[in-house]
């Protein structure tokens, strides 16, 4: 009984002094004003599921900020160059307090430059990547986005991940089309509704993606108007909404320079705010910021990883 | 200066001394960022080691798609038969495996090469329905005396052997029943005596199976199908994809498939007229090399081979001209005889085979330079067709109802009772000793230029250069009528000519040369991203295809043909007779060796399919990811390929009507042809005659929402004209512009909608956010679903009766001056008036159009819904199940209507009507287990 007792008192104890989770939260102020509506951390409250939460930290537009940038440019030259243009501009426009550093999606994630406040290096290896391969978005997403929720929880900087791409979903590697095999089969239904592979990929990711806690954003080159392509394009913007980020899909040439400079635009807007988990056993986090400097527009839900 | 010395080594001896300054966040996040990288693989350096962090591993699914008779709904079709069960038993099962190329302690390729492996069986028997008209049994032995007309009056049959000339006739005046040039009695009670029944149509009648329906009108519609389909295929798809250093993709690719179609039996005999049972192999490979120049300079080149059989008739096969006692024709397969508007017995092309074979090279570079973008490219084609293609090769006789009619007169005999007496108004015997092996090659070169000419404007224009070689035979053994050559028969031109021989190259047609030009532009109007005009327009040629048939080849292959010297007086052979000996043995290249046939004719001039198109669109998005786009679309197309129904090139003239009976005398009639001595010629679907021209406005508005939904909806207008579509054919072959009406298969409204819904249900979503084990129950649900919605096509009315003396092949009707065809409130009972129409006079044409120009079939609607439930399992597994509802509504579409148009004195009573609708619910049930 008295090594039961003992027992007890040690878990307890041991409990009692573990650290508390912390949930980082992506979040824009809704206000554009001059200060862009910014908030002060004694500003925020928050609840998860409805019980409040301590905020231990915001970082706002004036931290450091440290961009992953991911390319996926597969398919069109003119179009990859006119990315390129637009993230060179919008790179050298960056504050001197974002750090980017650079990665390719196609034929897997692989760095190409690490992250640096120096634009030229990155600007080097941008103009230096080709444009071939296979569309890598899909599989390279949950590498890209343990390596910045690493970063994340490593350091108190603001992270995000931005992938630039053109790809379709008839350029990956992996079967998501779904092709006909036997063409002498007339009366095949599989194929009525056959975005059911990209479906279940996107369903798979955003499962997985709902314990990351790196905001996401996509910039998308091309936008095509077939079915399985918009299953494709509908499913990355499942995923950017899903991790708090967003995603925009070109028309035409035209909008690139735009989406580009949008998405920056929103990267360094980013506030981070790190929320401490009343309950540690929570899995499934439904989470409310409040400011009194205004609204706000922030990830409202995570799931997160069993321990 | 010692004590500054001193004191600056001091303050760095102590700097020294002290701890040095934590690193700075970012700092940490740099070297983390490093750090994971490495563990991750992401860096050269690491993906040159093996690297065990996320290093891609196999994966891939396994599926089954299931349906049965069990879960449907019973079709319309079948349900209005009185049916309670149209059998359906199919199985589509297979896997797909995925990842790296490892090959254990030999090639590991986690990251440079990447493979791809997907099977696909099915196993299948569905039942198909369709309803039909055989004879009566009354009418198998002879029994006329029940038979009617479409009106509902007696038919008299008359008998041949009574025929003689009218002494009383007068020439002058048309052929009526007061003014006959021949008298005819009508077989005693309508009976044919059992002694004149033609013992191999006697024979025959046993291939007939007995009348299983009542549908009517009168006699008609007693004969509904509803047998399976038996169908079975297996393939397989594999990919391979290899990069070669950085630069340098090589991907393989290849598929093989192999199946069976087996249609469903018209009848259970071997006379069925329905499909054959056919044999697929296809295989294809190809082999792609990319190479990244320089990040603006890309290089492609690709060879592609595909290589593809069928095989035909093999539950054909066997000896059934003798056991009819049919003398003179081949032993494969059941003879062909064409009794309309019955079924037939026996089918064209009972047994066949063909291969078809294509290689292609191809070769392109990209380029990037400012804001020009470039892209020249280049290919070579190479196409083998293999065929054998015996049309007839145990005899096609065609009954007619002249033998047995009072001739001149429409609306008496039938071709039935013609059968019944072995009388039959044209034959033909296909002799072939040898497949042909056609060859043709075509290639190509191409400069597409862009110029983004501002940030809100970009053009861009294409050139390609395409050259056709025309089609050989590998053994020259190919042929054509010259329609320049003189005949030595009759000293007329138009004589047999062969390939590669009397100095002739080896191919008929010209080597085709065409540029293809195309433009185009978008443009953000105003400054506006939101905001997207497009314009283009494209000209391009298409090849002259090669079918897998003989056609060709006359002369190499024989087409013994025998002509009825009168339709109404003389049959062109006896089934008791047979067929006579071929006069020559094979090849019979003389120039005279094609006469009184319907002789093979290849188009020899330089004419090409032509196409020409042009857009214009608007897409706004608006706010909410919905996307408006409005466009209008014109396109166009000349010298189209089109087959013997739309072209005739021995036709005679429309004023020969004039001739009228006299035109029943084959010797007069050929005389008339511009070409007397052939009976005709085949053009195969291969000259270049056709026409059309199509408008169209469109609406398209499309939805994306985050939340996992997408909505589209697409609305199109479109008006297509034609002079050459189907379905029956034209009337005048010398003047295009009276053909120039509404297309066949134009259906000028169309809407479709589609939507793809991930529920809202469970953990992080909206809706059920359950987190105990209830999660699993709400979790994974999504929806699709596609529905349409498409106007009738035209409906296409046509005579009876065809009463031209063979001068005009597709007859149209006559409108009645002043009745509308429309009818207050159209439905199954009478869908439009047949009384505005009517048969037009014998030795006249019709004066209505082709196609009707606003009258329409019945419209259609389909409405398919998807609904599918994941569980995710551990190790990112998924299983899956799904329910696919096709016509999910259990919707039925009506028929179309009887279009056949009789005399006024005697319609088609029948005419207008609908008879029954079609459809019915299926279910798919699927399971997939993903790893």
């Amino acid at each position: 009984m008295a090594r039961l007792v003992l027992w007890l008192a040690v878990l307890a104890a041991a409990a009692a002094e573990r650290p508390k989770e912390i949930l980082r939260v992506p979040m824009w102020p809704e206000s554009t004003g001059p200060d862009g509506g910014r908030p002060a951390a004694a500003d925020l409250s928050a609840k998860v599921g409805g019980a409040p939460a301590r905020i231990v930290r915001l970082l706002g537009p004036d931290d450091e900020l440290m961009l992953i940038l991911v390319l996926d440019l597969t398919e069109d030259l003119s179009l990859a160059q006119l990315a390129k243009e637009a993230l060179a501009a919008e790179l050298h426009a960056l504050p001197a307090r974002v750090y980017v550093g650079l990665l390719r999606a196609q034929d897997g994630l692989r760095v190409l430059a690490d992250p640096t406040a120096r634009r030229e290096p990155v600007m080097e290896a941008i103009r230096g990547l080709p444009v071939s391969g296979k569309a890598g978005l899909l599989e390279s997403l949950p590498a890209a986005l343990r390596l910045a929720d690493s970063i994340l929880a490593k350091a108190a900087v603001r992270v995000a991940l931005l992938y630039v791409t053109d790809s379709s979903i008839y350029n990956y590697r992996d079967d998501y089309i779904n092709p006909v095999i036997n063409w002498s089969d007339q009366h095949d239904l599989s194929r009525r509704f056959p975005e059911g592979l990209v479906k279940e990929k996107i369903a798979r990711l955003e499962r997985q993606a709902a314990a990351y806690q790196t905001p996401l954003f996509i910039v998308h080159l091309n936008y095509r108007s077939d079915r399985l392509n918009e299953a494709y394009q509908t499913g990355l913007m499942q995923l950017a909404a899903a991790l708090g980020g967003g995603s925009q899909f070109c028309r035409s040439r035209q909008e690139i320079a735009e989406a580009v400079a949008g998405a920056m635009r929103r990267v360094v807007r980013l506030h981070r705010v790190d929320v401490e988990l009343p309950d540690r056993r929570v899995r499934s986090v439904q989470l409310e910021l409040e400011s009194k400097a205004g609204p706000l527009v922030y990830r409202n839900r995570f799931a997160l990883e069993p321990r | 200066m010692r004590s500054a010395i001193c004191g600056l080594l001091g303050a760095l001896v102590l700097g020294a001394q002290q701890p040095a300054a934590p690193p700075s966040e970012i700092q940490k996040a740099i070297e983390e960022f490093k750090t994971q990288s490495r563990l991750l693989g992401l860096r050269e350096e690491a993906a040159r080691r093996r690297s065990n962090g996320l290093r891609p591993k196999w994966h891939g699914r396994l599926f089954e798609n299931l349906r049965n008779d069990y879960f449907d709904a019973v079709p319309h079709e079948v349900r209005q038969r009185g049916g309670t069960k149209s059998m359906l038993r199919r199985n589509q099962f297979g896997f797909n495996l995925a990842g790296p190329l490892v090959l254990p302690k030999l090639y590991d390729g986690a990251r440079r090469t990447y493979f791809s492996l997907s099977y696909e069986g099915m196993r299948e028997k569905i039942a198909r329905s369709y309803l039909r008209t055989i004879p009566t049994l009354a009418e198998r032995s002879g029994d006329w005396s029940e038979t009617v007309d479409l009106a509902g009056n007696p038919l008299p049959i008359y008998d041949p052997l009574s025929t003689r000339p009218n002494p009383a006739f007068d020439p002058g005046r048309p052929v009526s029943l007061e003014n006959l040039e021949y008298l005819r009695e009508p077989f005693p009670a309508n009976r044919l005596p059992a002694w004149r029944l033609d013992p191999v149509a006697k024979r025959a009648l046993e291939y007939y199976p007995p009348p299983n329906a009542s549908v009517g009108p009168f006699f008609r519609n007693n004969y509904f199908i509803h047998a399976p389909e038996t169908n079975t295929a297996d393939g397989v798809i594999g990919k391979l994809d290899h990069s070669l250093r950085e630069r340098h993709r090589l991907s393989l690719n290849w598929s093989f498939s192999n199946g069976l179609q087996g249609p469903a039996r018209w009848f259970p005999t071997p006379a069925n007229p329905g499909g054959p049972d056919r044999r697929f192999r296809n295989r294809r490979g190809s082999l792609e090399h990319v190479f990244t120049v320089s990040p603006r300079t890309v290089h492609t080149a690709g060879f592609a081979a595909s290589a593809g059989s069928t095989e035909s008739g093999g539950e054909a096969r066997g000896d059934f001209a003798s056991e009819l006692g049919l003398e003179g024709v081949g032993q494969v397969g059941f003879p062909y005889f064409r009794i309309q508007p019955y079924l037939s017995l026996g089918r064209a092309y009972p047994v066949s085979k063909s291969a078809r074979n294509e290689f292609e090279w191809s070769w392109a570079l990209a380029s990037k330079q400012g804001r020009h973008s470039w892209r020249l490219s280049g290919r070579y084609e190479r196409s083998q067709v293999n065929a054998f293609y015996p049309q007839y090769p145990a005899g096609m006789f065609r009954f007619g109802e002249g033998l047995t009619s009072l001739p001149g007169i429409v609306n008496t005999g039938h071709a039935f009772a013609s059968f019944l007496l072995g009388l039959a108004e044209y034959s033909e015997l296909s002799l072939v000793g040898s497949p042909s092996y056609f060859r043709a090659g075509s290639w190509g070169a191409a400069l597409r230029h862009s110029w983004e000419a501002s940030g809100r404007l970009t053009f861009h224009w294409g050139l390609s250069l395409d050259v056709w070689t025309p089609r050989v035979e590998k053994y020259d053994r190919q042929s054509t009528v010259d329609l320049d050559a003189l005949n030595p028969a009759n000293g007329r031109k138009g004589a047999l000519i062969a390939a590669g021989r009397d100095g002739r190259g080896r191919t008929f047609q010209p080597v085709r040369v065409k540029p293809e030009p195309s433009a185009g532009f978008s443009w953000n109007p105003w400054g506006d991203a939101r905001t997207v005009v497009r314009g283009s327009f494209a000209r391009s040629y298409a090849g002259i295809p090669i079918y897998s048939s003989q056609w060709g080849t006359q002369g190499f292959n024989g087409t013994p043909t025998f002509i009825s010297p009168n339709v109404q007086l003389e049959p062109a052979v006896r089934l008791a007779d047979g067929l006579p000996p071929p006069a020559r043995s094979l090849p019979d290249l003389r120039p005279e060796a094609a006469n009184d046939t319907v002789a093979d004719l290849v188009d020899r001039s330089r004419l090409q399919p032509v196409y020409q198109s042009a857009s214009l669109s608007v897409e706004r998005e608006a706010p909410g990811s919905v996307v408006l786009t409005i466009g209008a679309a014109y396109s166009g197309g000349r010298n189209l390929l089109v087959g013997n129904w739309a072209a005739n090139p021995n036709a005679i003239p429309l004023e020969a009507l004039r001739f009228r009976d006299q035109l029943n005398d084959e010797q007069f009639n050929r005389s008339l042809r511009p070409y007397p001595q052939f009976k005709g010629f085949d053009v195969s679907s291969s000259w270049p005659l056709g026409r059309y021209h199509r408008d169209a406005g469109f609406l398209r508005l499309e939805k994306r929402a985050s939340r996992g939904l997408t909505l589209s909806a697409y609305y199109e207008f479109s008006k297509q004209l034609d002079d050459y579509s189907g379905p029956y054919g034209r009337q005048d072959y010398f003047n295009r512009r009276n053909e120039w009406s509404l297309t066949a298969y134009n259906r000028p409204h169309r809407f479709s909608f589609s939507c793809v819904y991930e529920l809202p249900l469970g953990p992080n979503k909206t809706l059920l956010g359950y987190t105990d084990w209830r999660r699993h129950l709400a979790d994974g649900w999504s929806l699709s679903a596609i529905s349409s919605f498409t106007s009738g096509e035209p409906i296409a009315l046509r005579p009876q009766f065809n009463n031209t003396g063979g001068v005009v092949d597709t007859l149209n009707v006559n409108v009645v001056p002043g009745v509308s065809p429309r009818v207050a409130r159209p439905g199954p009972e009478l869908w439009f008036n047949p009384e505005a129409f009517v048969q037009p006079p014998d030795f006249s044409i019709g004066n209505a159009s082709r196609t009707h120009p606003f009258l329409r079939n019945p419209s259609s609607q389909n409405h398919d819904l998807s609904l599918t439930k994941r569980f995710a399992l551990v190790r990112d597994r998924t299983l899956e199940f799904s329910a696919v509802g096709l016509n999910f509504l259990n919707h039925a579409d009506w028929e179309d209507p009887d279009t056949l148009i009789g005399p006024a004195e005697a319609p088609n009573v029948n005419a207008g009507k609908i008879i029954g609708s079609r459809g019915g619910r299926i279910i798919q049930l699927g399971v997939r287990f993903s790893f």
